[in-house]
């Protein structure tokens, strides 16, 4: 129905690995576990104490809530490579996608709602989660103003695919020539004490505290924060303006398992469908995938699930195509996963390189693809399939190709 | 012109009526949903009104009794099962990876949350209640959605403020354009909480006794604020191929979207896409909700696109209130009953005008839809405006 093509022109990222791309893509490349004692809150009375907290960011604090400051920072970092009149404001938009928006505004509200103490109104003003696309879309105004389509979009986990499928549609549907496409989410006491309800986390006790995807003696996950940011672009526009072409975003596809609000899929039935429905739209054949950034979050459960499905949709290729897990290294950042994730899996075509899985050492047979275990691979990357999922049975895809 | 989807399942939840038979005659006569507030009391606050659902039972839209439900998600069971038999939609396995999901809320769940974080407060993050957490995600209701149908295939929620419910529909018409599925349901919902009126009420968002008494007054002079509502409106929308298979009635096309920071943008945007001129519109349903700020800003911009022919407008929101995700879906329903009935709904309390908000097709009196083409507006205070063209001359 329409034949616009859409690039990647943009990249940005705030993780618990570091802030910014270069510093992010080291990290994640070496390996290195941003995973540590949280030090934001007072974990005295929870369970579970460990998780990945944004380094490299200065958080203003007069600025607006922690979660919309990593959005706009990675924001900020994906259009750098606009020079201001390059953009038609109305041609551009916006399209972000979070789990728990302004989390610190959100625990506030709570609690004051709670009690019978008044509600402060910049709480609830900073609650509205379509708040941080407009606080996005007026930081961004320095570069020319992005007064096109702007959303927000809510997929629990799977939501950062979702943001960047979002704005691929859009561009693809010509209601814009270039969108920014972006996940967030923060850790506050509140949302800690949400996730710890779901019985998914690595316990305390274990010594390293470490996401292990993939190995046998895995034991959980560990959430961490952040945000990723990209900048979609139609390839003429981009072309036309000289911009500098990271990968083409081929296709994506989102969809629910339609099981259970908390229990697993059974065969992965719903990521299998996910995978191929994102090829359908993307216009590839499983054949062509040559790597898979998976969701794999290090749940004794999920893990093979996604296994399963992957060999479901690649067939018996799924062996030879290195699927890695970098929750190993980032933890597992929410709504800002998937966007995260997406900035890897650019960055895997661009400079050849996959990274690994990390802390892996003892395999599963339930497990028993190429994981890329601890050490990163030097390969060229044609075509990368970055998958998400999140409570409720959401599931998210995105595909990329190199570009040229 | 092109179709981009036919509307072909409609169904609402509303303080109004339940199910469009009841809804419809209550909102063409100017029934209001307006009321004193009741469920929970909340001293020093001016406001005193709400549009609220009342004596609304869910377990006549489930198959099966819950062990618990959230009521923004009992709102929107009732609202998605309407849609699903009106247009006898059937999810199998043969279907249900063709068969897709769009919804929005702007708050959703956020009684659950609160709920869920007093136990915290009180008993430490040890004891949280476990059977609690999975439903204070802000997808919640998709997902309980999804899982009730067995629908497997596009899904899609939008949280994105007032306009999340319109959103959600104009995506599920897009996401059919591109052939992401055959069928998608589609809709938007919103619970009135104890917080979210604290909240509302906080911010001087709310309506309170003035030079008149409190009550949802759109594009009047003596608007001061909204009246906050419930309510969950969904739509099947259906490729014309698929409609055409199944011979089911097809009550309109979505025929043009328009997405932009800034309502004007968002109606020129969607005549545009749709190919069609000011002059083909037979009526705006407008996104005024009785603000001041917003209605006159929203009378400026249709001023602008349609000049001074007198189009026919009308704000819902003057019986429904303000349900945040849930008014646009609303909006959207109530544009399909207006084509199919040929009718345009009144503005009730619109009495005075206002040199703000002059608009000379608004009326708080029913008024007859002479054109078969229907523009919806959707505002959301932070910038976001949707505007979805329909179209019933199929």
């Amino acid at each position: 129905m329409t034949n616009r093509r859409v690039v990647v022109t943009g990249l940005g990222v705030v993780s618990c690995v570091g802030t910014g791309v270069p510093d992010f893509w080291r990290a994640v490349c070496e390996g290195r576990s941003g995973i540590r004692p949280l030090t934001r809150f007072d974990t005295s009375d929870f369970r579970f104490t460990y998780g990945g907290e944004a380094q490299g960011f200065q958080a203003d604090a007069g600025g607006p809530d922690l979660a919309t400051q990593f959005m706009l920072t990675a924001a900020e970092e994906a259009v750098g490579g606009l020079e201001v009149g390059e953009l038609n404001p109305s041609r551009a938009g916006v399209a972000l996608a979070t789990n728990f928006g302004a989390a610190d505004a959100c625990e506030k509200f709570l609690a004051q709602t709670v009690s019978v103490k008044s509600v402060e109104p910049g709480v609830f003003q900073a609650l509205g989660m379509e708040n941080d696309t407009d606080a996005v879309r007026r930081a961004l105004s320095a570069v020319g103003g992005f007064e096109g389509p702007c959303t927000l979009l809510s997929l629990a986990c799977a939501s950062g695919n979702s943001a960047i499928g979002y704005a691929l549609d859009a561009i693809r549907l010509g209601r814009a020539d270039v969108m920014l496409a972006g996940g967030y989410d923060a850790i506050s006491r509140y949302v800690w004490s949400l996730l710890s309800a779901f019985g998914i986390i690595v316990s305390d006790k274990e010594k390293p505290n470490l996401v292990r995807p993939f190995d046998k003696n895995r034991k959980g996950t560990i959430f961490s924060e952040g945000a990723g940011a990209l900048l979609l672009e139609e390839l003429g526009h981009a072309q036309q303006r000289g911009a500098r072409i990271y990968a083409e975003v081929l296709g994506h596809a989102m969809n629910n398992n339609a099981h259970h609000m908390t229990h697993a899929d059974p065969g992965g039935r719903g990521t299998a469908l996910v995978m191929r429905m994102a090829a359908q739209d993307a216009g590839v054949s499983p054949d062509e995938i040559d790597h898979i950034n998976s969701h794999a979050t290090g749940t004794p459960v999920g893990d093979p699930l996604e296994v399963a499905a992957i060999k479901s949709f690649l067939g018996p290729r799924a062996s030879r195509v290195p699927v890695n897990a970098i929750k190993s290294t980032i933890g597992h950042l929410m709504g800002a996963a998937g966007a995260a994730e997406a900035v890897a899996s650019v960055m895997s075509i661009v400079d050849g390189i996959i990274p690994p899985t990390a802390n892996y050492e003892t395999p599963d047979p339930a497990c028993d693809l190429d994981c890329v275990p601890n050490v990163a691979r030097q390969q060229r990357v044609n075509v990368v399939l970055s998958n998400s999922a999140g409570i409720g049975g959401a599931n998210s895809a995105v595909i990329f190709r190199r570009f040229g | 012109m092109a179709i981009k989807a036919m509307v072909t399942g409609l169904g609402v939840v509303t303080p109004i009526g339940v199910g469009p038979d009841d809804f419809w005659p209550a909102l063409s006569q100017g029934v209001s949903g307006v009321d004193e507030r009741q469920g929970f009391e909340v001293s020093g606050l001016k406001a005193r009104k709400a549009a609220q659902v009342l004596g609304y039972d869910v377990n006549r839209f489930l198959a099966s009794r819950k062990s618990f439900l959230d009521r923004n998600s009992e709102l929107a069971f009732g609202a998605a099962r309407q849609a699903l038999d009106s247009a006898r939609l059937q999810v199998s396995e043969t279907n249900a990876e063709r068969v897709g999901l769009s919804t929005g809320a702007a708050y959703g769940n956020l009684d659950t949350m609160r709920t869920f974080y007093g136990k915290v407060l009180e008993k430490g993050p040890k004891l949280a209640p476990p059977i609690l957490a999975p439903h204070t995600f802000t997808n919640t209701t998709n997902s309980l959605l999804a899982i009730e149908y067995g629908i497997r295939g596009f899904n899609a929620n939008f949280c994105s403020g007032m306009t999340a419910g319109l959103s959600a529909i104009a995506y599920a018409a897009d996401a059919i354009a591109l052939g992401r599925a055959d069928a998608i349901l589609a809709g938007g919902v919103e619970s009135l909480s104890e917080p979210l009126f604290r909240g509302c009420a906080a911010c001087g968002l709310l309506a309170t006794d003035g030079e008149v008494e409190e009550d949802s007054r759109p594009f009047d002079r003596r608007r001061n604020g909204f009246i906050l509502g419930e309510a969950s409106g969904f739509v099947v929308l259906e490729s014309a191929k698929s409609a055409g298979s199944r011979g089911v009635e097809r009550h309109a096309a979505v025929i043009g979207i328009g997405m932009a920071a800034g309502i004007e943008r968002a109606m020129r945007m969607a005549l545009t896409d749709a190919g069609v001129s000011p002059q083909a519109v037979g009526a705006v349903f407008a996104s005024a909700n009785s603000s001041r700020d917003l209605d006159a800003a929203e009378a400026r911009a249709i001023l602008a696109v349609f000049g001074r022919e007198p189009v026919p407008v009308c704000a819902v929101k003057s019986m429904l209130g303000e349900s945040y995700g849930a008014s646009s879906a609303v909006a959207f329903v109530s544009a399909v009953l207006a084509l199919k009935h040929r009718l345009v709904p009144p503005t009730v309390n619109y009495e005075q005008g206002d040199a703000d908000c002059e608009l000379p097709g608004l009326s708080a009196e029913p008024q007859p839809l002479a054109k078969p083409v229907v523009l919806v507006n959707t505002i959301d205070p932070g910038g976001a405006c949707v505007s979805v063209l329909l179209n019933s001359e199929l």
